[in-house]
């Protein structure tokens, strides 16, 4: 498996943990009402969805659940599915609001635990409702018979088009986002070329874009079958701004620091290498720990030494981990096939991650020769139109969500969070503000169930326990309370742990890789220890005033 | 003489074995400055507690422009939907539920458990609902109802928002803003961006007049004692209110801008707003006031104009003493 599809479906957690913290954060961030019931609501979206395109139940099989509405035109399909969770989890949300709203903070963080548990208590023993203790399985994705496309047939070329069209769309939206705050010429150029000449808003010159450039894709496919060279040109133009939005965001770092940086990133590679190397598991784990520490002492003592890495220390520790993230998806891979002296391969393995956007081998696939790296076979798989929707509903969800609370709407609830009395000396109700936030906060937890039914394509109870609702929590304190592009941040953050530790599992022989599966929970506490510690705020401060000024952050010198 | 625009009638509050405010009976004219006194202990805040909302008095009432504010603090119509339909939907879910278990007796006794079931939870909560609306008109603090109808107040110890900036302490007060409601947010756009530059602009306007339009972008948490006092008065003017209750509005402010502050309720004051002042600054008292009410445990001591309170000798021996 190429590290791009590992990637791939890292996004598509980050996209699901990132919506449910975006709903957290309506509740706690911006009204001030911990919740720590979160998950039931995810598990009322999930489990609403899976009901409405699960087909009829049949007698006598194993799986039992109260009703399956897949068969039923227009209802039992995906899209009303995902709204019927979305608008049940609220309704629910409300309902459960309305007796334990009137609660101090922490009795009502106490209570909604203890609804969020009765929540999978019921799916648990109510075996007429979902199967009971036993997996809700038997339903697929929408859409997925159809993958993987190859283009060969005009369904596959209309696929492909969305698919591009999406990716094109989102891509550009962001370039045109970065281009409007900054935009030096080149880049400037180049996006309108990207938006085929759109100079609009960025919003309407992505949508225009999107449509533009995944109507012709369709028509190149239809005419030419060739979707390689399509999925070249997408990936790199997804890549170029991808390093452009870093370049731009550490424009300001001198090289002293970029260098810094550079060395942060590489010492952490290299303190990792007696894992790969050394065989004694006792030596392997003492090394690389001690190469850790030189690592930290030494980064410790350079701040303590020169004034710009000290004024820079975060920015240098981001731009470090995104030279080891990127030596670990391009070069990393390209280790084992090199010493077993196979070039091809190396390049072929290159070739596959840059061009991220399709699937590589696989059974199915248009076969194309290139000179130098031999025969490949690609396609179009399910996972990574999932993702292009995800992302898709991530990012509508996060510009929705903005909208709402940078308005005077927005201003209640934050008024709310910090002194209710007042909120009621002023002629507004606390009460029905508390029970809208909930609602919007409860209805976005079952859209990300929604989505975890359709990714995981199957539903156990156990998956729906009180500690989902702590790590969303803890997503909302390391990406920053009361900040939406924080909950993004710290749900990509919360996944790279996750999938970090899972690959320093794979380094250890397998007797004792569950011990170090289970020791991986502890490295994540640890590290978000230190970031807590370090930036009590969270890494992206709140922000989002009504009047228009950004905050200035209060942790001075923290960037 | 005109009705009063609030009158006070043997008003009674007792937090356990503390009698705070017993049997205190006043009229404050509309348009004009009372200065409420006494010593600490007297019951002045929490008759405004009581005058606005917060609590509830055990006993008397209080009329504001004639009408009692136990009808002025009635649960609202979308309390009740917001009430009545939650608990029908649960009575159905819950009467559904009895029907769908029921199915081994066969659908048609299924069919009718649901219904029944739905009729009884909705039925339940209509009768509870009638019961508790009766309990609750007599014993409800809704203070955001009399804030809407003009009834407001400031605290003794300043409650500004402190993370949000001075402007949007006072954007924050308007009432009915088209962008408060979730739905117009995400389908009234324009109309709510139109209408937050107004009170932007209303917000700027007030921050003026109060002379800390520096303060703008200032958490309010950074601003001083006094700037806070004269935040919370913007931030009351920004309701369009009729009667202001003000809770030691100078307490901790400079001499100047204390005299600034004077002036500021004078001029409103001619403009036909009415204040009623809890302060123990005498001067601030005797100058602004047009009637003074002096309270000592509970009870209105007296009532009358600052010249009269000045040489009263009940007043001297309870509050003023001998100078």
């Amino acid at each position: 498996m190429a590290v791009a599809d590992v990637v791939v479906s890292f996004l598509l957690l980050v996209s699901i943990y990132g919506i449910l913290a975006l709903g957290l954060n309506i509740k706690y961030g911006h009204t001030g009402l911990l919740d720590f019931g979160h998950v039931g609501f995810y598990l009322v979206g999930a489990y609403t969805a899976a009901l409405f395109v699960l087909g009829p139940d049949t007698p006598g099989d194993f799986t039992v659940y109260v009703i399956g509405l897949g068969n039923v035109p227009l209802l039992g399909t995906w899209p009303i599915a995902i709204l019927a969770g979305t608008l049940l989890a609220a309704v629910i949300g409300g309902l459960v609001t309305l007796p334990t709203i009137r609660l101090r903070e922490d009795y009502l963080a106490i209570t909604v635990l203890g609804i969020s548990v009765i929540f999978q208590r019921v799916i648990q023993s109510e075996t007429w409702l979902a199967n009971g203790p036993d997996a809700l399985r038997g339903y697929s994705p929408p859409l997925q018979s159809y993958f993987p496309v190859t283009g060969q047939s005009l369904v596959g070329a209309v696929l492909f088009g969305v698919f591009v069209a999406v990716v094109w769309g989102l891509t550009t939206a962001g370039f045109g986002w970065l281009c409007r705050h900054r935009s030096p010429p080149l880049q400037t150029r180049l996006y309108q070329f990207a938006a085929l000449g759109q100079t609009a808003a960025p919003l309407r010159g992505a949508v225009l874009a999107a449509l533009g450039v995944g109507a012709i894709t369709t028509v190149v496919i239809i005419l030419f079958g060739i979707i390689l060279p399509v999925g070249l040109v997408v990936s790199i133009y997804t890549w170029t701004v991808a390093v452009t939005a870093v370049r731009l965001h550490y424009s300001e770092l001198s090289r002293p620091a970029l260098i810094t940086a550079i060395l942060v990133g590489s010492g952490l590679l290299v303190s990792l290498v007696p894992l790969a190397v050394i065989e004694t598991v006792s030596i392997q784990i003492a090394v690389t720990l001690s190469a850790l520490s030189v690592l930290v002492l030494s980064y410790y003592i350079a701040i303590q030494r020169s004034a710009v890495i000290a004024a820079n220390r975060l920015s240098i520790i981001g731009v470090g981990s995104l030279w080891f993230v990127s030596i670990w998806y391009f070069v990393l891979p390209l280790v084992d096939p090199l010493t077993a002296g196979r070039l091809t391969g190396a390049l072929q393995t290159l070739f596959q991650n840059l061009v991220w956007m399709l699937a590589f081998g696989g059974d199915v696939g248009v076969g194309y020769v290139i000179i130098g790296l031999g025969e490949l076979t690609v396609q179009l798989d399910y996972p990574r139109i999932q993702l292009a929707g995800f992302i898709l509903f991530l990012t509508g969800l996060f510009y929705i969500v903005e909208q709402t609370v940078q308005t005077p709407f927005g201003r209640v609830l934050r008024a709310i969070r910090n002194d209710e009395t007042v909120v009621e000396s002023l002629g507004k109700n606390p009460f029905t503000y508390k029970l809208q936030s909930m609602m919007i906060g409860s209805g976005l937890a079952g859209f990300a169930g929604a989505l975890w039914a359709m990714y995981a394509q199957g539903l156990t109870f156990t998956t729906f326990a009180p500690r989902v609702t702590f790590i969303i929590l803890l997503i909302m304190f390391v990406g920053g309370v009361g900040n939406n592009k924080g909950m993004i941040f710290g749900a990509a953050l919360f996944w790279a742990f996750q999938q970090a530790t899972t690959q320093l599992a794979g380094f250890f022989p397998p007797a004792i890789r569950v011990n170090i599966q289970a020791f991986r929970l502890v490295i994540v506490g640890i590290l978000f220890l230190i970031v807590l510690y370090y930036l009590p705020e969270g890494l992206l401060t709140q922000e989002g005033s009504t009047t228009g000024e950004q905050r200035t952050r209060r942790t001075e010198g923290a960037e | 003489m005109s009705d009063p625009l609030l009158a006070v009638e043997d008003l009674r509050k007792t937090f356990g074995g503390i009698v705070a405010v017993d049997g205190a009976t006043f009229e404050i004219e509309s348009g004009t400055i009372t200065g409420l006194i006494g010593p600490n202990g007297a019951g002045k805040t929490t008759t405004f507690n009581l005058i606005s909302g917060f609590y509830v008095p055990d006993n008397g009432r209080i009329s504001y422009r004639g009408t009692d504010l136990q009808y002025l603090m009635a649960p609202t119509d979308m309390e009740t939907t917001i009430w009545g339909s939650a608990a029908g939907f649960s009575g159905g879910v819950i009467g559904a539920a009895v029907g769908l278990g029921a199915f081994s007796f066969g659908a048609l006794p299924a069919l009718a458990i649901t219904i029944g079931g739905a009729a009884v939870g909705a039925g339940g909560y209509i009768a509870e609902e009638r019961l508790t609306q009766s309990r609750e008109q007599a014993r409800n603090a809704r203070p955001y109802q009399l804030a809407r109808e003009g009834l407001v107040r400031t605290f003794q110890l300043t409650r500004e928002l402190g993370e949000m900036t001075a402007l949007e302490n006072l954007m924050l007060a308007p009432q009915g803003q088209a962008g408060e409601s979730v739905i117009n947010t995400w389908f009234r756009r324009d109309k709510v961006s139109t209408e937050e530059e107004t009170v932007r602009q209303r917000g700027v306007e007030m921050l003026e007049l109060l002379e800390i339009e520096h303060l703008r972008d200032e958490p309010a948490e950074n601003l001083s004692g006094g700037q806070r006092k004269l935040l919370e008065l913007g931030r009351v003017l920004m309701l369009d209110p009729e009667l202001i209750l003000l809770d030691e509005p100078v307490a901790g402010v400079n001499p100047t801008l204390t005299q600034k502050l004077m002036d500021r309720i004078e001029k409103l004051s001619s403009e036909g707003y009415t204040f009623c002042i809890v302060e123990h600054d005498m001067n601030v008292i005797m100058e602004l006031s047009e009637t003074i009410i002096v309270m000592n445990e509970g009870k209105r001591l007296i009532q009358g104009p600052p010249e009269q309170i000045r040489n009263n000798d009940a007043v001297i021996d309870a509050y003023l003493g001998v100078e």
